[in-house]
């Protein structure tokens, strides 16, 4: 029997001077997690440290043609790889550290561009260190700040000790509006775990998509949602004139009323909101269920029946804030029920920044041919500005999923798990600068067999 | 058009022609062990570039990067190309 060599993942970090990424590097190289890693990095000479290796690496770009930007490669890494690949001793991983400037780019495509280092190498993702405290004068001010967000799988926002809880939420918001699909950790000096930091899995393309319909939505169908703990029984919802004619709501059990549980249950909300609903008029029983209702709400003071049949937490999102309908619900006792809290939406997450992050979904199947022809001439015309895109795609006619992802122009793609009983749906995601989602929508269904 | 959404591929390429071209330009480049030899397969689409070119790229451990460059897959490629490729390179090191 053949023995299959398994391919050394490698992760590359990047990061602006003074994020931190010495300090994660030198707990890569000292813990005791029990790993091999080989560490390419800018500043040591060739040091051994106890059982781990550090190489001395000068950014050499390398434009293999004509200066494409995808043929754009690092020429220190292909030298130093290809010595690191000859040697007898194997190692479990490697780690690229990057100057505060780099391009993750030609990081990311020299790992593409040749057979016998896509058979030794794995490119498991791309770690960026951001600093809490700088970072936001960096995005403002730096191109290169921008691109390693816009490249990263993970996110560090490191020195979390040194702002606010606000500044850190505002900090993080920003960063998700320019990468929507990337993981984030948050640190105070660099102190993730390991296994974090270095086992990514970002270009995995098994894992290519995990993507929160949240992403996928253009925007948020519903602008609130009031979690309420409810006996069971029957209630009335009340609602006043408002700004439109009709207002839609969807009501549904939670298992607990707590922000983490609608955290998970929003995401299913979302894509049940968006199913057709039942148009009723005042007076009509309404109760728990997976579709939404569309109420008339043209009379001064309109009143509908809820029946609740079990007692338990019950979200009940609504297309406009509670407020402008004076929304309200009664219990049998005529005591106004008050939610345990209610969560508002950014309906049309609007941001400035030029880079950002575009989802797209759809549940019909693709042309192999048209996606082909779309995507081929999509990534040509618009791969210098389109950093990464991966999808998971439905074919006409195939069983099995088509998964991909592209660093600029340069694609790789294949076939993936069969689509057995799940629901067949294509979904894409690009990030990149001035991304247009409606031109991209338009194009994607351009593809539909 | 480069079929991009190709589901006979294995992902893998045309490997025994890659070991071919690789060997081929070894001997050609005169390369050495402790240098690096890339065979990649490039279709960027790019105005300036073909629609599909074989970039054959010797790095050595120590000294200057050597170039090939052919306007055809690495399936298609003859040991004819790879000579020719390596006139036209040396024709374009002794202009410069």
């Amino acid at each position: 029997m053949s023995q299959v060599m398994e391919k050394v993942p490698v992760t590359v970090l990047t990061g602006f001077l003074g994020a931190g990424k010495t300090t994660l590097l030198n707990r890569i190289l000292s813990e005791n997690h029990g790993l091999r890693i080989a560490v390419i990095e800018n500043e040591f000479g060739e040091i051994g440290i106890d059982n781990q290796i550090v190489v001395n690496a000068e950014e050499e770009i390398f434009e293999m043609n004509n200066g494409c930007i995808c043929c754009t490669v690092r020429g220190d890494l292909i030298r130093i790889l290809g010595q690191l690949m000859r040697r007898k001793e194997r190692f479990d991983h490697i780690v690229i550290e990057t100057t505060g400037l780099a391009d993750p780019a030609p990081v990311a495509q020299t790992f593409f561009v040749d057979d016998e280092m896509k058979e030794a190498l794995r490119l498991d993702g791309i770690v960026t260190l951001v600093d809490a405290c700088h970072l936001p004068q960096h995005l403002d001010a730096d191109a290169e700040a921008l691109a390693q967000v816009a490249f990263a799988d993970v996110i560090v926002i490191n020195k979390t000790d040194l702002v606010s809880n606000e500044e850190l939420e505002a900090l993080e918001s920003r960063l998700r509006s320019i990468n929507a699909v990337a993981r984030f950790e948050r640190a105070a000096h660099a102190d993730i775990p390991i296994e974090l930091a270095i086992r990514v899995g970002g270009f995995d393309l098994d894992r290519a998509l995990a993507i929160k319909p949240t992403f996928l939505m253009p925007e948020w169908p519903f602008e609130a949602t009031s979690v309420y703990q409810l006996a069971a029984g029957r209630y009335e919802l009340v609602l006043l004139a408002g700004p439109d004619p009709t207002i839609d709501v969807l009501l549904e059990a939670l298992p607990a009323a707590t922000e983490a549980v609608l955290d998970e249950a929003e995401e299913l909300a979302i894509v049940r909101f968006t199913d057709d609903s039942e148009g009723v008029i005042p007076g009509a029983t309404l109760t728990p269920r997976n579709t939404p209702w569309t109420l008339d709400v043209q009379a001064a003071r309109n009143v509908y029946l809820l029946d609740v049949p079990v007692a338990g937490a019950y979200a009940l999102y609504s297309q406009h804030g509670p407020d402008e309908f004076s929304l309200g619900l009664i219990d049998a006792a005529g005591g106004r029920i008050e939610p345990i809290f209610v969560r508002a939406y950014d309906p049309d997450h609007e941001h400035d920044e030029s880079v950002g992050s575009v989802g797209l979904e759809i549940d019909e199947p693709l042309d192999a041919k048209l996606l082909n022809q779309w995507m081929g001439r999509l990534l040509r015309e618009r791969g210098v500005d389109i950093f990464r895109s991966k999808g998971v795609l439905n074919i006409e006619g195939q069983d099995r999923r088509f998964v991909y992802q592209a660093v600029h122009m340069l694609f790789e793609g294949r076939p993936g798990e069969p689509w057995g009983e799940q629901a067949r749906k294509s979904q894409l995601v690009f990030i990149g600068r001035n991304l247009d989602r409606q031109a991209l929508m338009e194009g994607f269904l351009g593809c539909l067999a | 058009m480069i079929n991009l959404f190709n589901f006979e591929s294995t992902g893998a390429g045309d490997q025994e022609s890659r070991r071919r071209v690789r060997a081929w330009a070894a001997v050609i480049l005169g390369a050495r062990p402790e240098d690096v030899l890339t065979v990649s397969e490039l279709r960027c689409g790019e105005d300036a570039c073909a629609d599909l070119e074989t970039l054959i790229v010797l790095t050595p451990a120590v000294g200057v990067r050597r170039v090939l460059k052919v306007a055809k897959g690495v399936s298609g490629i003859e040991q004819a190309d790879l000579l020719d490729a390596l006139s036209k390179a040396t024709s374009m090191e002794n202009q410069v």
